[in-house]
This record gives C-alpha cells, structure tokens and sequence, in this order.
C-alpha cells in the first residue's frame, strides 16, 4: 500500500466525517458527535501516509506544494481534535470539516505535482522541519479561527456568537505564538544559516509579517480597545486570507527566493 | 508636564495610534510585494509618464528602505515605547503592591465562586486558608477587621508582564534592524581552487581548497562543498567546509556557500593536432582562452586559442555570442603556426569534429574525405573550471535581533500560558464555625479557574 493509498483513503474518511456533520445539520444533531469517528480514522490513516511520504522520500514531508496542503489538512484536523474535547454543539465541526475537504481536494489535483523529489542544497537543513511544521501548524488554528469568525458573523443569536467569539479567540492564542515561533522566528534563523541574512524583504517574508500584524491587530483590540465581537471575527478573517496568501499567493503570483513551487 | 507635550505624549500613548500604525505597516509592507523593488521592474517605464514619477516619488520601487516606511517603524517604535511607560508603573504597583480591600458581596462578580462552611473559629480557619493557599503557590495578603478576615491570593503574576516583554523584544528587533542596515557589510568572493582572497580591514584572507559539486543520479544538483582556509599573519587561523546551510565562522565574519560558477577564461582547453600522410604527427596541446602556446615542436610550433565560448550561436548582429554557460555547443577558434605561417586559422567545434568554419563566416563545409596531408584541429569537449561563490558578511545587529527573537517568544509564552489567578476567600464567624465566601478571577480561562477553586475549597475542608 502506497503512501496515495493512505492519503486517499484519509481523503474519502474526511469526506464520510462531512456526510456525517451535514446530516446533523439538518435535524440530526448528535450525528455531529458519530462524525468523530471517521474524522479520527481518516487522521490516522492521513498520518500514516505523512510518515510514508517520510520515509520513502527522506526528507521532512513538506518541500513542495502537494506535502504542504497535505500536511496543513492534516494539521487542521488535528486542531479540531484539540478544540473539541467537549461536545459541543456548534457548527464548527461541519465547516471545519468542509474546509478539510477544499484542501484536500486542491491537493489530490493535478495542479499539485506529486513526484517526490530529492532536496535542493537550501533545503538540506533540520530547520526545514521546524520551521515549516511550526508555521502549518499555527496557521491550521489560524484556520479555526477564521471558521470561527465566518459562524459568528452569521450566528443566529447573541449566545451562539458569544461561544464562536470565544473559541475564535482561543484558537488565535494558540495559533499566534506557534506563527511567530515558527514562521517568522525560526524562518529568520534558517535564513540566517542558509543565505545569510535574516530577513530580505522577499514577498513570502513580508506577507508572513502582514498576517502576523493583522493576527496582532487582532489581539490588541480585543484585549485592550474591547472590539470583541463582529470587528474582531472580521479581522480574524483578514488574517487567515492573508495567510492563505503567504501560502498560496506568493508561489505562485510573485517571485523570489521563496518560490518553491 | 505642559499641555501640547501632554497631547503628544497622549497620542503617542494611545492604543488607537497602534491600531492604526498596524493597519499602515500591514498595508504598506504589502504593496511593497506587489509593485517590483529594486527599480528593475517592468512596471517602470523609463523616464516620464505621471504613474511612474508618482511611484518613483512614493518610493515605491524600494519601499522598505523609503522615507514613509521608515517613518512608520520609527512612529512604532515610540508608541511602543509610550504605551508601556505609561502604564507600567501603575501595573507593577497594582500586582506586587498590597491588594485593594473587598467585600464579601463583590465575589458575587467573580469568575468562578465556591463557599464553604467549617466548624473553626475565623482566625483559626483563616490560618488554615492561607496555609492551602500558599500550599497552592499563592501569595497571601491577609486584612482582619470588625467585618471578618479577608484574604486575597495572587499566583504567576508574571504573566502579566508578558505582553510587556513581547514589546521590549520588538523594540530590540528593531534596533537590531537599524544596525544591521547601518553596520552590515558582505562580500561576494569568486574563487577557484587554490584562489584566495584578502581582507585588508579585518586583516585576514580566504582561500579555497578544494571546490566540489555532488549531484543525485537524475543529475540535478545535491551539494556544493568548498573547503575554505583562513589565513592570518601567514598562518591558517581556521578551515573547514562550507555548505549551504552550514557556513564557517571566523572573528564575527560568515562564510556561506552562495553559488558557483564556469570560469571558462581559466580552463585549459584539449586542442589535437592530427596530421596523416607519410609523417603521421597527433598531439594534444592545451591551451587556455585568449593565450598561445608553444609546442617546442618543429611541425607545429604554437596553438592560439584567440577565442572560446561554451555555447555557440551566430546573433542577430553577425556576431558570434554564447548562448549559455553550459559546453552544450563549444567552440574555439584557434590559430596554428608553424614559424611566423599560420598554417591553421578557424573555428572548430567540440561536437562537430568535421566542421570547420572561416573567420569571415565563409564556412567550408564538412569534409569527410578530407587530404590526408592536410592539419586536423579538434577541440576537445570541455570541462569548466569551477568557481565557487562564497559570500562573507558582517552583521552586528544579529545579536540584538536573536535577544529580541528570545524576549518576543519568552514575551508570549508568558502571556498565553503563564496566566495570572487571584482567589478572594472572604471570612466571617458564624455561630458553631466560620463562613467562607470564595472567588477566583484573573486572565486564566474560567474553566481553570474553578478547578482551582475547587482543590482549594477541598483542601481546607479536609483540612477540618
């Protein structure tokens, strides 16, 4: 069994979690607490195929764009687990699940090249491990939040955005430390090994400070101005966009040293 | 202080102005990715037109370095620096300074609430409450008066301060940026093997010894490994091999593994010499791009090579030009002598053997069965001589950006997770024991909150 085995296998569990979540949807709320369990299955099977990839290639599991979205799925089903430990009855689940599927679709595309091949000398580094899989992991929360923000802006009553408000601010406490850990702090010591300079303005670079302002935008006005509530899940929207951006956007519409597309 | 310095100082410590410069450098940094820095765009037609002056005039082909950017990340600095001035004081006193008073009304409003009744008397309860408090981590501060016995717990109130740390990490990352931009200097050294290099200011030199490429079996590139030298005062002060990502160290200068390149100038080039016939004479001389050598042969007594290059074409201007850095196509155009004759004059081609071509673009087409009398010149297909780019920099902000780095991430660590708690147990007597009013707040989560709140409670109980 290949590692696209697993990885499609954990593609149709996710797909069978989001049948589950919009069954609940409509009438059927404790279906939502049945969808954890192929949610859960598909991440076991969606690590196996991370840890093949692994070994197989044998470097970390995100030098290109297929591993990355591979790995941020991953690292946002792994951020639901994290959020849900209680039974909740918000529309979280269903939502994040459906983004899961986005990505997880994006990436089974042909747009996503999937040869495995071996790293180019700037890639040869542990860093690569730590930089990259710190930065998914707290833009997979970041992605929470940004759901988050999307239900609250749409909540039906004060009690429902009461509850996405606090778990869209939960979500960015964890997310924001992990960004700047991983994104900016240890990219600026990779940087630093590999080309030597910290920090050269390149566009990835720079959109990764636009969405760490705007995440910390975020945080000074609700904390301190008391804009909690419908500026602040707009503004936790802005920010996953502008996240998407660094991700995505940078590859493949601007150029520079970051470009590994 | 007078009233504009006031104003000033008001708006410099405003949070409204943070919001704002944020919403700017966010804004502003982003449009520096989108319109071409460095003013090689194509977006900047060359010379007039009113969208290129307004962008030239906005500095927008190297907003990073302009005025308006600058400006911001200054105005930033000092409300940074305003805004923790003028709260940290009143914060520091209010959490290490002896707690405001309460009453027992007020837990009403807390976090998290719990009560409990025990049969001691108040003062003695009271003792007992401390003692699980400060079993806890809490610090206690006691108040006794007619009303009862209020005690007020306060743990990891450093978290507070978290935010505050991440702020005095930024402000360093920032001086760190400007003596970085002030103080940085790099090199870029092209060097073959056994080429060295000198630093007059710092006093030392580098050489290269030794200059590998590895690649995979596909044949893309695995790794470039120079191994580097430094001499000072005429002995070698440090040596190792420099890779990307790992560069070599020496007195506060980084060597890194930056590019490399064919130097075809330095590269000796096989040139053989075939003649058949009744004396039959091969010989290969080597000979390097624009030199001539002499064979010490009496048939043949030099080769020039008056020309090279890698990848032959003819351009648009009937000039002959290399399309690339790669031998896809390499030619050289020699010069055969015997005496003061030139006996051989034209270009010859490392994958066309046969062909040969006249100076003036008249070409002679292949000849197979050439006179056997007559000189064959075959350029061997070449091998460059590598170079190795080694860049060497200086930085003397780094440190303070690597400080700045550890207080920002220490910074949030302590405000994400080091969140602060205060219980209030509010005391009174009461016939047969003492009523105890219990309240928990702080920016800990209400969840932990109460789970605090309920060990205490458990403990002072098992305590009776």
């Amino acid at each position: 069994m290949s590692e696209a085995v697993f990885f499609t296998l954990a593609f149709a569990l996710y797909i069978a979690a989001g049948a589950f979540f919009l069954v609940s949807l409509f009438g059927r709320p404790k279906w939502s607490d049945l969808a954890a369990w192929p949610l859960a299955g598909g991440l076991i099977l969606h690590t196996v195929a991370l840890v093949m990839r692994t070994v197989v290639s044998g470097h970390a599991p995100f030098t290109n764009m297929y591993e990355s979205m591979s790995f941020l799925s991953w690292a946002v089903v792994a951020a639901y687990f994290v959020f849900n430990r209680k039974k909740s009855r918000t529309r979280l689940g269903p939502f994040l699940v459906l983004m899961v599927i986005l990505l997880m679709a994006v990436t089974s595309s042909p747009l996503m090249p999937k040869t495995i091949e071996p790293l180019v000398p700037a890639l040869q580094s542990y860093w690569l491990w730590l930089h990259v899989s710190v930065t998914l992991l707290g833009e997979a929360f970041f992605a929470v939040a940004f759901i988050a923000g999307l239900l609250y802006l749409t909540a039906p009553s004060d009690e429902k955005r009461k509850e996405y408000d606090a778990l869209g601010y939960k979500a960015v406490a964890i997310g924001f430390p992990l960004f700047t850990l991983g994104g900016l702090i240890f990219g600026m010591i990779w940087a630093y090994k590999a080309w030597g300079t910290y920090w050269s303005w390149d566009p990835k670079e720079v959109w990764s400070l636009v969405t760490w302002f705007v995440y910390a935008l975020y945080l000074h006005t609700r904390i301190v101005m008391g804009w909690s509530g419908k500026r602040s899940a707009m503004v936790a929207v802005i920010g996953f966009l502008s996240a998407l951006f660094t991700f995505f956007g940078v590859n493949y519409l601007l150029r520079g040293l970051h470009s590994y597309v | 202080m007078r009233r504009p310095m006031k104003t000033v100082w008001k708006f410099l410590a405003s949070l409204k102005l943070a919001v704002a410069l944020l919403i700017l450098l966010a804004v502003g940094a982003a449009v520096g990715t989108l319109a071409p820095q460095g003013g090689r765009g194509v977006g900047y037609p060359s010379g007039r037109g009113s969208s290129s002056g307004i962008a030239r005039a906005l500095q927008l082909d190297h907003v990073y370095g302009s005025i308006w950017f600058m400006a911001l990340l200054g105005l930033f600095s000092l409300n940074t620096i305003a805004c923790t001035a003028s709260r940290l004081p009143a914060k520091f006193r209010r959490t290490f300074g002896v707690p405001g008073d309460f009453d027992a009304a007020s837990l009403q409003g807390a976090k998290a609430r719990g009560s409990l009744g025990v049969s001691r008397a108040a003062d003695e309860a009271a003792a007992a409450c401390e003692a699980v408090l400060r079993g806890r981590g809490f610090r206690v501060f006691r108040k006794d008066d007619g009303a009862g016995v209020r005690l007020t717990g306060r743990k990891r109130r450093l978290g507070l301060f978290g935010s505050d740390l991440v702020h005095a990490g930024l402000l360093v990352v920032i001086v760190g940026g400007v003596v970085s931009g002030l103080g940085s200097r790099s090199w870029r050294l092209a060097l073959i093997e056994g080429g060295r290099s000198s630093f007059a200011s710092a006093g030392f030199s580098v050489r290269l010894d030794k200059f590998d490429t590895e690649y995979y079996p596909g044949g893309r590139v695995k790794d470039w490994k120079s191994r580097l030298t430094v001499m000072e005062n005429g002995r070698t002060a440090a040596e190792g091999t420099v890779e990307v990502n790992r560069p070599l160290r020496y007195k506060g200068y980084d060597m890194y593994q930056s590019a490399y390149g064919k130097d075809w100038a330095a590269t000796p080039l096989g040139i053989e010499l075939r003649k058949g016939g009744a004396k039959p004479y091969a010989r290969t001389v080597m000979v390097k791009p624009g030199t001539r050598v002499e064979t010490g042969d009496a048939e043949f007594t030099s080769v020039t090579v008056r020309n090279f290059v890698p990848d032959f074409v003819v351009g648009d201007n009937r000039h002959v030009e290399s399309r690339s850095d790669e031998p896809n196509n390499a030619a050289a155009f020699v010069e055969v002598r015997k005496g003061e004759a030139i006996v051989f004059s034209g270009w010859t081609f490392a994958n066309y053997p046969g062909f040969r071509m006249k100076p003036q673009g008249k070409t002679e087409g292949k000849s197979a069965d050439e006179d056997k009398d007559s000189l064959t010149v075959v350029l061997r297909k070449p091998a460059a001589v590598e170079y190795s780019v080694i860049e060497v920099r200086r930085d003397p902000g780094t440190p303070f950006i690597w400080a700045g780095c550890l207080f920002v991430v220490l910074g949030l660590g302590l405000a994400f997770y080091w969140r602060p708690a205060e219980v209030r147990l509010a005391l009174k007597g009461v016939p047969g024991g003492t009523e105890i009013a219990a309240g928990a707040n702080g920016s800990a989560g209400a969840e932990s909150l109460n789970k605090e709140l309920e060990t205490i409670i458990g403990k002072i109980r098992s305590g009776e």
